[in-house]
């Protein structure tokens, strides 16, 4: 417990510091002016806190009302917590009422009396620890709160995550394709949906193993991932080796580029892959479609165009893009 | 003949006591050098601060002679500023000091 004494009177500073000393406080400083003062409530340990934990202040001092520097003491947010107890000659009621209205805990008159003076001391301490404790409880719960916020941030964002590659799951696609859609509509603005599907992956597991198929999949769910670039952009992994795409603010033309690029992007992973009647390397099919939607209009049928043109892709020998061209109409 | 002034004070001040009784003599001086100079205010502040002093080592009679002068200073008494600050002095030089535990 650090105590600070503050009396322009060595006798006193004596014999208040005897007696703390005495009751097993050691760690006193004292200052006989402003100045001295003003050092010690400079200090601050490596919390920012002040390590002072009693001020013993006496009122009447050269160059400096003790009353004053109690209420600078009490109007400082880092100093207020720690109790001042006023030290002084004056008897009369109006000085007790002035100590009080500075802010001073409690006061002492002066000739100091041994027991009563400890007795003081003890209490203003006790007082400090007390509210020391209900300030550390308040951070604990702080960091406690700030932990289970991190802790919930970090749940959401694993159920909206595709355990194998990382990317969005199916859940946090649904979601996504919600508020896009109603943005759309909102903006009258079109949004692209391509739905991309490995090709011969049941083949490619089968000849490489599970365990090389998820390895694919992590690939080209991050080479795919590449493109979403913008926050209106996301890939998901839809489940087996398919994956969707939502491009906002996207028309054909530029859905088209993105698939293209996929497609391309893709292939140059240079997966080799033997067991492919397509190429001798992984690759990828997708359907793309396109629209700007109307109220009412639900977003199945984006997603269903697209499975369609996903279809026509495959059908068409894969490793393409193939756009939804009964989705009508694109305005 | 007048008796000799006894302060009764506690025995963790023993080593402080010389200081302390310095401190008086200084006081003495101070206040001799204020009447000099008529600065009955000083006076006044030195006789509060010596009340409170005094008092809190258990050396009542200089207590009460601090408040003597505090209000002799205050009313402009200069005879009786006179009075206390010889009686200063005769407490300074012969007060016997009586520890306790």
């Amino acid at each position: 417990m650090r105590i600070l004494i503050i009396d322009d009177s060595e006798d006193v500073q004596v014999f208040i510091a005897t007696l703390l000393r005495l009751a097993g406080y050691t760690d006193l400083v004292t200052a006989s002016t402003l100045g001295e003062a003003a050092l010690y409530l400079a200090e601050r340990d490596d919390r920012g806190c002040s390590p002072l934990d009693l001020i013993l202040l006496d009122v009447m001092m050269p160059q400096m009302d003790g009353y004053e520097l109690c209420r600078r003491i009490k109007a400082d947010p880092s100093l207020q917590d720690i109790p001042v107890v006023m030290v002084t000659a004056k008897t009369k009621s109006r000085d007790l009422e002035e100590a009080f209205a500075a802010g001073a805990n409690d006061y002492l008159t002066k000739p100091i009396e041994r027991v009563e003076f400890m007795a003081r001391v003890r209490s203003a301490l006790r007082l400090k620890q007390e509210m020391d404790t209900r300030k550390a409880h308040e951070l604990e719960l702080e960091r406690k709160s700030a932990e289970l916020e991190a802790a919930n941030a970090r749940l959401r964002s694993l159920s909206a995550l595709d355990g194998l590659t990382g990317i969005a799951n199916r859940r946090a696609f649904d979601e996504f394709l919600e508020r896009e859609w109603k943005r759309a509509i909102r903006k009258a603005s079109s949004l692209a949906f391509i739905m991309v599907d490995i090709d011969h992956f049941k083949g490619y597991n089968d000849r490489y193993g599970h365990l090389a198929g998820d390895e694919c999949l992590k690939q080209v769910a991050h080479t795919l991932a590449a493109h979403a670039k913008r926050p209106g952009d996301l890939v998901a992994r839809f489940g087996g080796e398919e994956f969707g795409v939502i491009l906002a603010d996207t028309d054909m033309a530029g859905a088209q580029s993105v698939a293209e690029a996929m497609r391309r992007d893709v292939e140059a992973l240079a997966i080799v892959h033997e067991a492919s009647a397509t190429a001798p390397v992984v690759t990828i099919s997708l359907g793309v479609a396109t629209h700007v939607p109307l109220p009412l209009e639900t977003s199945e049928r984006l997603v269903m165009a697209a499975d369609r043109a996903l279809y026509q892709a495959k059908s068409s020998g894969r490793n393409r893009f193939a756009v939804a061209g009964d989705f009508l109409p694109v305005s | 003949m007048e008796q000799r002034p006894v302060a009764h004070v506690y025995e963790a001040f023993r080593d402080y006591m010389p200081k302390f009784m310095a401190n008086r003599t200084r006081d003495h001086a101070a206040l001799l050098a204020a009447l000099e100079a008529g600065d009955l205010a000083r006076i006044a502040a030195i006789g509060h601060s010596l009340a409170g002093n005094c008092g809190t080592y258990g050396f009542h009679l200089m207590t009460q002679l601090g408040r003597d002068l505090e209000a002799a200073a205050e009313a402009g008494d200069r005879p009786a500023l006179v009075a206390h600050i010889a009686e200063l002095a005769r407490q300074i030089d012969q007060t016997e000091i009586v520890y306790q535990a």
